[in-house]
């Protein structure tokens, strides 16, 4: 019995053993597990903070690239870059500085962040940061981006000019980005976005890696912007030499109006000779008219020694009956003459007028005969000029500019025909239109010609003898009176100039 | 083999013969694992073939009607690990044939490592079900202990018998399964 229960005894301790060896097993496997889970937790919470690392990484990077394409100007990129920086970057301080060609440091912006509220928030005076600037060594600086030209994390002492005596630095590293190299005289200018730490706690390689990929973002904006601004500069440029340009034809129009004033001065100047001429002396006529008439009256100043025979003997001798009639016919023909001198002058004058483009309601059939009174001297011998003036519509145009036009024409016709010939000059409205045509009956414009004729300072007239400048300045006129101009041509039989004007209503 | 049928195999020795039994056992056999059994582990099959040997020997039992008892002892520990659609089962049919396509599955989310049996469900009439067994371990007896005792606790009567056998040399066992 005691034996029996001796051997129970012993199986329970051994089972018991046995089964602390196993708790102690289990037990350990727990630890193995927690240690397992916590390593996979910590594991896990690692991923989540890389993965919310690339997220705040990306949302930077995506962010940046929208607002840097919006922004209008250089300055505007740079200062938007050095906020958004200095955010993400946990407010390093922020400058943005050009190293020159000459070694010197320029150009300075500076962000600090408005955010006091942080703990790593750093405060630097603006002025301790410029002068910190002019204790840099710009050549340091220069070569090290001349040997490597992307973003670089720099010991700010290495790069401090050794000849300053340079008092303790309130940094002690530098993450600089060059954001462009500007050309200058065969070396660079090198734009830098420069971050500045106090210690290496707040510096994360992986942001600062970011900001890296950044900078071909930065890079294109600036230089599309730089672009831009040339682009238009040039645009600019060439607004200036149109504008002179415009000058220019204005000053050829006028050149060429006087061009052509001169040609006619001798005409218009026989033109006004003639009739000056036998008014003069149908003046002296009348002069010597009134002498006799003066003979003949003077006795009726004496009532006394009145002779009635004696008077009317001397009426016969001086014919008076002759005087009186002829003296009618003289003056009427003087007051002709004058009136066709004032026609002159005045077609003349409104030909000569320089300074009122201003377009208004004119009458084309009166501006045609003004240049036909202009050039009757020209045309009067060996040229029939026949005129159909049947526009009823007034166009918008400058008399002076639109008689220029049609002396230009009207020449253009004589010279094609130098013999003489006929001339016709037609008007007439077209619906909403006025047209003109002026047509001679010469040589022809030869179809190889016909499409330079508006060209200027094309002539086929032998050198000396024409401008060139005639029909382009024409040309030009039509256009400014949104006019269509047609040419109608054939060797040998004739052209036609066919002009189409807006009628004013 | 998991440690859990090693425990369930020694508390069904301490309840059926003794504590002296399995220490015997234990002390006699000289097992890799020296007798201690954590349930989640794995034990090489051969300690559980060596002490079903030994226990055979000393009780003078078949080992076919001592694995097929350790089966209706084992039931009772399984079905507690089993998942709740599996208990719930509306009747034995049911449940079994949730054992390959339910329990065992959910085995192995819980024991990566388990060595599992496959269970085939051909056709059979209505108050038949035939399940085929396969396995390197030939534990066929094992399963009709636990079927006889799913039995009890669906509280149906079945009369379980096999058809073909690995032991007797076939490549897979034919467990009929007769509802009465
Ligand atoms: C009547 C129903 C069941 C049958 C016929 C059955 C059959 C078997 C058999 C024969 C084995 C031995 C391994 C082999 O033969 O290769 C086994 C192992 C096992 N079964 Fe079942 N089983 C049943 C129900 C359950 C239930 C309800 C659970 C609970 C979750 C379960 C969990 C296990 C576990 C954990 C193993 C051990 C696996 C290993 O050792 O790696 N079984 N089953």
């Amino acid at each position: 019995m005691s034996n029996e229960s001796d051997a129970q005894i012993k199986a329970l301790e051994n089972i018991l053993k046995r089964e602390r060896e196993a708790r102690k097993k289990v037990e350990k496997k727990l630890e193995t597990f927690s240690r397992e889970i916590y390593e996979s937790n910590e594991q896990l919470r690692a991923q989540t903070a890389q993965a919310e690392d690339k997220q705040t990484q990306l949302s930077f990077l995506t962010g940046l690239a929208a607002e840097t394409w919006k922004k209008d100007n250089f300055t505007e990129i740079i200062s938007n870059y050095l906020e958004r920086c200095s955010d993400f970057l946990f407010y390093p301080v922020c400058v943005f500085l050009q190293l020159e060609v000459d070694y010197k440091v320029n150009y300075l912006q500076i962000v600090q962040s408005k955010n006091i509220d942080n703990p790593t928030y750093q405060t630097v005076n603006n002025k301790a940061i410029i002068h910190l600037f002019s204790q840099l060594d710009g050549f340091k600086l220069r070569d090290a981006f001349q040997q490597s030209p992307e973003s670089q994390l720099l010991n700010l002492t290495n790069y401090m000019d050794n000849t300053m005596k340079v008092t303790k630095l309130p940094f002690c590293f530098l993450y600089a980005v060059p954001l462009y190299y500007l050309q200058q005289s065969g070396e660079n200018n090198i734009g830098l976005a420069c971050f500045f730490y106090r210690d290496d706690k707040n510096i994360s390689i992986n942001k600062l890696q970011t900001i890296e990929s950044s900078r071909s973002t930065l890079t294109l904006a600036i230089e599309r912007k730089r672009a831009d601004k040339k682009l238009q500069r040039q645009i600019k440029e060439l607004e200036e030499i149109n504008n002179t340009l415009e000058k220019t034809q204005q000053q050829l129009v006028e050149t060429e109006k006087l061009a052509s004033l001169g040609m006619l001065s001798a005409g218009v100047a026989h033109e006004i000779n003639n009739p000056v001429g036998y008014v003069k002396s149908n003046l002296e006529t009348m002069q010597e008219y009134l002498e006799s008439l003066k003979r003949v009256l003077t006795p009726l100043n004496n009532q006394d020694t009145l002779d009635q025979k004696a008077l009317l003997d001397l009426w016969e001798k001086e014919e008076g009956q002759f005087l009186l009639n002829d003296s009618e016919s003289i003056l009427s023909s003087s007051l002709t003459g004058l009136e066709r001198i004032k026609e002159i002058v005045s077609a003349l004058r409104a030909f000569s007028r320089m300074d009122n483009h201003d377009l208004e309601p004119v009458d084309i059939n009166v501006i045609i005969k003004n240049a036909l009174k202009m050039l009757q001297n020209e045309l009067k011998y060996d040229y029939e000029i026949l005129t159909e003036l049947r526009a009823d519509k007034q166009i918008l145009g400058s008399e002076g500019q639109l008689q220029q036009v049609l002396i230009n024409l009207l020449v253009n016709a004589k010279h094609a025909m130098p013999m003489g010939g006929k001339i016709t000059i037609s008007s007439y409205a077209d619906k909403a239109r006025v047209v003109v045509k002026v047509k001679d009956e010469g040589c022809g414009i030869s179809p190889e010609n016909l499409k330079d004729i508006f060209n200027p300072f094309f002539t086929t007239k032998p050198p000396g003898e024409g401008t060139g400048l005639g029909l382009s300045i024409s040309y030009s006129i039509l256009k400014q009176h949104h006019a269509k101009v047609d040419v109608n041509s054939e060797i040998d039989s004739g052209t036609e100039f066919t002009m189409s004007f807006f009628a004013f209503e | 083999m998991k440690g859990i049928v090693f425990n369930v195999l020694q508390e069904f020795v301490e309840q059926n013969v003794s504590y002296i039994a399995w220490d015997n056992a234990i002390s006699t056999l000289s097992l890799p694992s020296n007798g201690v059994y954590i349930s989640a582990d794995n034990y090489n099959d051969e300690e559980l073939f060596s002490l079903v040997g030994y226990f055979c020997e000393h009780l003078t039992l078949e080992p076919s009607v001592l694995v097929r008892q350790f089966g209706e002892f084992l039931f009772a520990s399984l079905i507690e690990m089993a998942p709740a659609e599996a208990q719930n089962a509306t009747d034995l049919r049911t449940f079994l044939n949730m054992v390959e396509h339910l329990i065992h599955v959910e085995v192995l989310k819980l024991y990566h490592d388990a060595n599992l049996p496959s269970f085939d469900y051909p056709k059979a009439n209505d108050n038949e079900l035939i399940m085929i067994y396969r396995s390197p371990r030939k534990l066929c007896f094992l399963s009709e202990g636990l079927i006889l005792s799913a039995a009890k606790h669906f509280k149906e009567q079945v009369k379980v018998t096999q058809s073909q056998c690995m032991h007797q040399g076939a490549d897979c066992c034919q467990i009929h399964v007769e509802f009465l």
